[in-house]
C-alpha cells in the first residue's frame, strides 16, 4: 500500500508512505495526495489520509480506520511545557502522544500561529476537530 | 454594422453596372464612328445602338434607384461618424481630466460657436462641461427682450439688435457683444440701485453658460425681480456645472486639510463660482487677491473644515448677500454632513448642491426642507441635545440618510432629482429608516449575550462598520465611530462568537467572546495589578478569562491559567512585563497602518492576493523589528526553525500561507483563502493584551 501525503508544515515536500516505511521528497513530482502528515517533535510520523471514502490515521507503521461518528481527539496542555495528543476510535485509544510543542518565542510581542510547527495541533484543531471536519476532509479527497 | 457592410457590398456590385454602362456607351460611340453609306449596315448599327441604349437606360435607372439609398446611407453614416467623433472627443476630455492636461484659457468671448453651443471638450480646467444648444428663435427672443427692457427709458439710448435689413437675426457676433455690454452697463446704472456688477459677472462666466445666464437675467428683469447673489445664476447652472475636482495634479487628493493649496480647485472655482462672487466686486485693483479671498470662503464649503477650522465661525460668500442668521443653522448642518463623510467625493452630486447653497435661494429652501423633515422625524433626540450641537446633529442625520438612500440604490443623481426625492417623501423615509436603525443599535448595545444570540441571525465585520442581521431580517449597520472602545470590543466578541460556528472553525487561543463577565472564581478583584494599571475585569471577555485569572501580584492584574500556552511566561516580573508591553504596543500600532494600507489598496482595485502579499510582508517586517528586541537565546531557535522550513529566518510569505491554508480549508475558494490570510494578519491576541494591560 502506497500513500502520498502533503507534508506539514513544510508544504514544499510530500511524504511517501509505503509498507510501514516513509520518505520525504520535494513536491515536484505532481503526485496527487491522499492526506496530510508530518513529523512530530518526538520524530514520529503521524497523518490522516482517505482511501475509498474512508479516513485512516497513520502513526509510524500503523494504520487505523477512523469512523467520523465515533472518534474523539483531544490535544491539551498537561503542564506549562507539554501537550498530550490523544486519539480514540470507538472508545479505543489508538494514540497517546506527549510532546513539547515548538512555539515562536516572539508570541509575547506579535501574533503567532500555534499550529505553525505543530502537526498534532494542526490535526486536532482541523481535520480531527469533530465529525463535520473529518467528513469535510473525506469529501475533499 | 452588419447592415452597413451589406450595403457597401451592394455598392461594390453596382460599380460593375456603372463600368458596364460605360463600356456600352463606348460601343455606341464606336458604332456611330463606323456608320457608312451602306444602308444594311446602318440599319444593323441602328438596331444595335437601340438595343444598347435600352440596356444602358435600364442600368442607369437601376443606378438612380440605388443612388437614393446610397445617399441615405451616406447621410446616416455621416451622422454616425459625427456622433462617434463627439463621443471620442468626450472620452479624450475624460482622459485629459485624468491626466491633468495643462489648462488653456477660455476662448474668446466673440467666438460665436462657444456661445451658441458649448464645446464638447472643455479644456479650461479639465472638467467636462455640459453642451447647450440654442435655437435661432431663442437668440432672437433674447435680443428682443434686451431691446424691450430699455425701450421706454429716456436715459438710455435704444439698444438696437437689428441688422442692415432691419431684422433681428440670430447671429452672435461682435455687434451682439457690444450691445450686451452696453445693456449690462445700463442695467447696473439704472435698474439696480445697489450697483451689482452684472458686466463683470457676465465676463467671468464660462462661455458655454453665458447665453443661459443672460436669458435668465432678462427673464428676471422682465418680471421686475431683483437680482442678487441668491438668484444671479439659474438653477440650470448648478444642475449642469461640472463636478468638483477631488484630485490635484500636485497634491493628489484634495482634502479639507490641503484645500487652500490646490491650484486645480482654485482654477475650478475661478471658472465656475467666481462669477457669482464677481457680482459685488467693483474694485479695479487686485482682482487676483479678491479671487483668492473668495476662493478660501468657497473651498471650506466645498471641501469641509480642516481640524483647525472645525468649530470656528463658518463664513462664506453668501454673506455678500446679507443673509446671515437663518443660514447659521445650515452651516452647522453642513459641518454635520461632512462629519459623516470622510472625503467630499463621497457626497457625489450632493456636494454641488452644498456648494450652491450660498448662491441659490431655491436650493437653500430645499436644504431647509430637508432639515425640517429630519427634525420632525427626530424631535426627541434633537430637543434634548446641546444647543450648539443641534445643527451638527441634524447634519449627521441628513448625511446618514443620504448614505442610506445611496446604498439602497434608490437615490437620484442631480439637484432636480434631489428636489423630487425630498418632495415626494423619499428623503423622509430614508431619515425614518436611519432613526430606526439608530434605535436598533441602542437596543443591540443594551442586549445581554443570551438575548443577543437569540435576536441575531448573522453579524459581519465590515471596513468601517458591523452589519447585524436580526432574526426578523432587519439589517442594522453599526458604524465603528458610534461605539466606545468597550462597546466595540463587545461587538468584536459578538462577531467572534458567531463566526466560530459560521466562518472560522479553527479559533485558537486568545480570541474573545461576548463582553459580559461571568464572575465565576474571580472574587471581587478588579483586574488592576502591581503597576496600578490593568483592564477592569468587567471589560474582559469571558473567553479571555478562560485563559487567564486575576492575580494581584501580576504586573497588570492577571496571570495565565494552567494548561494554556501562556503559562510558561511570568507576568509577575514587573520590569520584564513593562518591557514586553512596550515592544507589543509598537507592534500593535502597526495594525492601524496595515488597516489603512488594506483600505487604500482595496480602493485602488488591488486583488486580494496583492493585498495579502503586502500585508504579510508588512507583518513580517514588524516581526523583524520586534525580534530585534528579543534576547538571542529566544531568537536563535525560531530563526533556525524558519530557516529549515521556509528557507529564511523571518517566516512564511503570503504564497506559502495560501498553500498551507488550502490544505487547512480544502473547501474554501481562493478568494476566501486570501481573505482569511488578510484577516489573520489583523488578529490580535487579546489574552496577551490583557496580560500586558493593553486595551484592545
Amino acid at each position: 500500500m502506497k500513500i502520498v501525503f502533503n507534508n506539514y508544515p513544510d508544504i514544499t515536500k510530500v511524504i511517501i508512505w509505503q509498507d510501514g516505511k516513509y520518505k520525504i521528497l520535494d513536491d515536484d513530482s505532481g503526485l496527487s495526495t491522499q492526506g496530510i502528515a508530518g513529523i512530530t517533535e518526538n520524530n514520529n510520523l503521524v497523518g490522516v489520509f482517505v482511501n475509498n471514502y474512508k479516513a485512516y490515521f497513520v502513526i509510524e507503521t500503523h494504520v487505523y480506520s477512523l469512523s467520523p461518528k465515533e472518534f474523539e481527539c483531544s490535544n491539551t496542555y498537561i503542564n506549562k511545557d507539554e501537550r498530550c495528543f490523544i486519539l480514540k476510535n470507538r472508545d479505543m485509544e489508538i494514540c497517546n502522544i506527549i510532546y513539547k510543542p515548538f512555539i515562536d518565542s516572539g508570541m509575547m510581542f506579535y501574533e503567532v500561529d500555534l499550529e505553525e510547527f505543530d502537526i498534532l495541533l494542526f490535526l486536532s484543531n482541523n481535520i480531527l476537530n469533530n465529525k463535520e471536519t473529518l467528513e469535510a476532509f473525506i469529501e475533499s479527497k | 454594422m452588419d447592415t452597413f457592410k451589406i450595403q457597401t457590398d451592394g455598392l461594390k456590385s453596382k460599380t460593375y453596372s456603372i463600368s458596364y454602362v460605360c463600356s456600352k456607351i463606348q460601343d455606341i460611340k464606336d458604332d456611330f464612328m463606323n456608320i457608312t453609306s451602306n444602308i444594311d449596315y446602318d440599319v444593323k448599327c441602328r438596331q444595335a445602338i437601340n438595343g444598347m441604349i435600352n440596356t444602358c437606360l435600364k442600368q442607369l435607372n437601376d443606378i438612380i434607384y440605388n443612388m437614393d439609398s446610397y445617399i441615405k446611407l451616406m447621410n446616416d453614416s455621416a451622422d454616425s461618424y459625427n456622433n462617434i467623433e463627439n463621443e471620442l472627443l468626450s472620452l479624450a476630455c475624460q482622459l485629459e481630466d485624468e491626466h491633468h492636461i495643462p489648462m488653456i484659457e477660455p476662448q474668446s468671448l466673440t467666438d460665436e460657436r462657444n456661445l451658441r453651443t458649448s464645446q464638447m471638450c472643455d479644456n479650461s480646467g479639465g472638467y467636462s462641461s455640459k453642451a447647450f444648444k440654442y435655437e435661432d428663435e431663442d437668440i432672437i427672443a433674447l435680443k428682443k427682450g434686451m431691446q424691450d427692457i430699455f425701450k421706454d427709458n429716456d436715459y438710455v439710448n435704444d439698444i438696437n439688435f437689428e441688422n442692415i435689413f432691419g431684422e433681428i437675426d440670430s447671429d452672435i457676433d461682435y455687434d451682439f457683444e457690444e450691445n450686451v455690454e452696453y445693456f449690462l452697463r445700463n442695467c447696473e446704472a439704472y435698474l439696480y440701485s445697489n450697483r451689482i456688477n452684472l458686466e463683470t459677472t457676465y465676463k467671468s462666466l464660462p462661455d458655454e453658460y453665458k447665453l443661459m445666464v443672460l436669458m435668465h437675467w432678462v427673464e428676471l428683469m422682465k418680471d421686475d425681480t431683483h437680482i442678487d447673489v441668491s438668484n444671479v445664476l439659474p438653477d440650470e447652472y448648478f444642475e449642469n456645472v461640472p463636478s468638483l475636482p477631488f484630485t490635484d495634479r500636485k497634491l493628489g487628493n484634495i482634502t479639507s486639510e490641503n484645500k487652500y493649496e490646490s491650484e486645480d480647485a482654485y482654477n475650478y472655482f475661478k471658472k465656475y463660482y467666481y462669477p457669482i462672487q464677481a457680482l459685488y466686486q467693483f474694485q479695479k485693483g487686485d482682482f487676483e487677491q479678491l479671487k483668492r479671498t473668495a476662493f478660501m470662503e468657497w473651498a471650506r464649503l466645498a471641501y469641509g473644515s480642516s481640524k483647525k477650522e472645525q468649530g470656528q465661525e463658518f463664513r462664506a460668500g453668501l454673506f455678500f448677500g446679507g443673509v446671515t442668521s437663518p443660514i447659521k443653522g445650515i452651516y452647522d448642518t453642513i459641518e454635520g454632513i461632512y462629519s459623516v463623510f470622510t472625503h467630499p467625493e463621497q457626497l457625489g452630486f450632493f456636494i454641488t448642491f452644498v456648494v450652491s447653497l450660498p448662491f441659490s435661494s431655491k436650493n437653500r429652501e430645499l436644504m431647509k426642507l430637508m432639515i425640517k423633515q429630519t427634525y420632525d422625524e427626530w424631535k426627541a433626540e434633537y430637543d434634548n441635545a446641546d444647543a450648539g450641537d443641534k445643527g451638527f446633529m441634524i447634519g449627521q442625520l441628513i448625511g446618514e440618510a443620504i448614505t442610506f438612500a445611496v446604498e439602497a440604490g434608490g437615490f437620484v443623481k442631480g439637484i432636480k432629482g434631489l428636489t423630487q426625492f425630498v418632495k415626494n417623501g423619499g428623503f423622509r423615509k430614508a431619515v425614518k429608516q436611519v432613526v430606526k436603525m439608530g434605535s436598533s443599535v441602542k437596543k443591540l448595545l443594551k442586549m445581554k449575550p443570551a438575548e443577543f444570540i437569540k435576536s441575531v441571525k448573522k453579524i459581519f465585520k465590515r471596513k468601517d462598520h458591523y452589519e447585524v442581521l436580526l432574526n426578523n431580517d432587519e439589517l442594522v449597520k453599526v458604524p465603528y465611530d458610534d461605539l466606545t472602545v468597550m462597546q466595540k470590543s463587545k461587538f468584536d466578541g459578538f462577531v467572534d462568537s458567531h463566526m466560530q460556528n459560521d466562518v472560522v472553525p479553527d479559533r485558537v487561543y486568545g480570541e474573545d467572546g461576548i463582553g459580559i463577565v461571568s464572575g465565576e472564581g474571580t472574587g471581587k478583584y478588579t483586574g488592576i495589578g502591581k503597576t496600578g494599571k490593568g483592564i477592569p475585569q468587567e471589560k474582559v471577555s469571558p473567553e479571555v478569562l478562560k485563559q487567564i485569572e486575576p492575580d494581584s501580584n501580576a504586573a497588570y492584574g492577571y496571570s495565565p491559567k494552567k494548561g494554556t500556552p501562556y503559562e510558561k511566561y511570568d507576568f509577575t516580573d514587573i520590569e520584564k512585563a513593562n518591557e514586553n508591553r512596550l515592544i507589543r504596543e509598537d507592534y500593535l500600532k502597526q495594525s492601524k497602518v496595515i488597516q489603512n494600507e488594506i483600505e487604500e489598496m482595496t480602493k485602488a482595485g488591488a486583488s486580494k492576493q496583492e493585498i495579502a502579499d503586502k500585508v504579510v510582508t508588512m507583518r513580517n517586517t514588524d516581526k523583524v523589528k520586534a525580534r530585534a528586541k528579543m534576547p538571542p537565546e529566544d531568537l536563535v531557535p525560531i530563526e533556525q526553525r524558519n530557516l529549515k522550513i521556509y528557507g529564511n529566518k523571518i517566516g512564511p510569505d503570503a504564497e506559502w500561507l495560501f498553500k498551507k491554508n488550502k490544505l487547512k480549508f480544502p473547501n474554501k475558494t481562493d478568494i476566501e483563502i486570501w481573505d482569511y490570510i488578510i484577516e489573520s494578519s489583523m488578529k490580535k491576541d487579546k489574552v496577551i493584551n490583557t496580560l500586558l494591560g493593553i486595551e484592545h
